[in-house]
């Protein structure tokens, strides 16, 4: 083995050792309220279709957010070589579309790989320039749900049970 | 011979249009509470901060191993619990797969995948009425109010 062969060697094992494949990082805006699960808070309204990618950028950056009662954000990510992402890096626009002004209610984050990943990995790696030496490796969905609510209490429906945590109305005025 | 052919092949087909029904490596971990973007900065005084790392192994490809629901939610509630707070503002979520993951996945083929997550953030005190639900920590709740109460 010539030295040429021992360094790219023990730079790929470094950068191998030293990075992760598939890294996924999403900063979710807002604030996550845990002392109640918003589930007396008035259903929020939402427009439909604000913030859904349909067609061919649904098909590539996943379908964005979607739904009215309960929303689901999906976004597609890609990295090359599996280390570095490149295209939709984050997904923090479309929670912050998802949640507007308001509050989520029942939220959940996750991820997956579905059958429109093999897919567009398929499409792509058939690409001769885009995929030449096939670095672009399957990418990979992020998801968030979350079911939309009113963040003022002062619209808020009775709640569902006696289980239920004061609110400002039950802070005494000052100076009493 | 001719049999056990046929299986293999319908088993195999079978195994593929689950994976294209459910998906694979599939991760929904809930978050306790509401995600609130109606706060202004004023309103929050951080805390603390917090990190929890999980590892999780798929098998199969990635059908069988999901993480269960509550994969981040107890240790959430039990870190902003014990500092005091009543939520998290910042919060990230990380997932990869790292160097040891990806030689178990290689030397098994895949049927073996590890993944590690990472969940951080500030654990921040909320100044306003939290929205009107079923509270998640009773007494955690009362706190909130007296403090709540006390701004006013």
């Amino acid at each position: 083995m010539t030295h040429r062969s021992l360094l790219f060697a023990a730079t790929a094992t470094a950068l191998i050792a030293g990075n992760a494949c598939h890294h996924l990082t999403t900063k979710v805006p807002g604030v996550l309220d845990m002392r109640t699960d918003g589930s007396g808070a008035a259903p929020a309204t939402r427009k439909a279709g604000a913030g859904e990618r349909t067609g061919f950028d649904g098909l590539m950056l996943g379908e964005g957010v979607t739904g009215t009662s309960e929303l689901k954000v999906v976004d597609r990510k890609y990295w090359v070589c599996s280390f570095f992402p490149i295209i939709n890096e984050s997904a923090t626009e479309e929670i912050q579309l998802a949640v507007g002004t308001e509050a989520l209610r029942n939220c959940r984050i996750g991820q997956q790989f579905t059958i429109m990943n093999w897919a567009t990995q398929l499409v792509v790696s058939m690409l001769p320039v885009v995929n030449a030496l096939g670095i672009i490796m399957p990418p990979n969905d992020f998801n968030f749900w979350g079911t939309p609510v009113k963040a003022s209490a002062d619209v808020a429906l009775p709640p569902p049970d006696d289980a239920v945590a004061p609110t400002t109305e039950a802070a005494p005025a000052p100076g009493n | 011979m001719t049999m056990n052919i046929k299986r293999l092949g319908v088993s195999t087909v079978l195994a593929l249009a689950i994976s294209a029904m459910t998906g694979c490596y599939t991760v929904e971990a809930n978050l306790p509470g509401t995600l609130r973007n109606d706060l202004k900065p004023d309103q929050t005084e951080t805390v603390g901060t917090v990190k929890i790392e999980k590892g999780n192994w798929f098998f199969l490809w990635g059908l069988m191993g999901n993480p269960p629901p509550d994969f981040f939610s107890t240790e959430l509630k039990q870190q902003v619990k014990a500092k005091g707070g009543d939520g998290v503002s910042g919060l990230t979520y990380e997932s990869q797969a790292g160097c040891v993951d990806l030689i178990i996945g290689a030397v098994t083929g895949g049927c073996i995948s590890p993944m590690s997550f990472t969940v951080s953030g500030n654990i921040v005190r909320v100044k306003a009425a939290p929205i009107p639900g079923k509270s998640l920590a009773q007494g955690n709740a009362s706190a909130s109010a007296e403090r709540v109460a006390q701004a006013y």
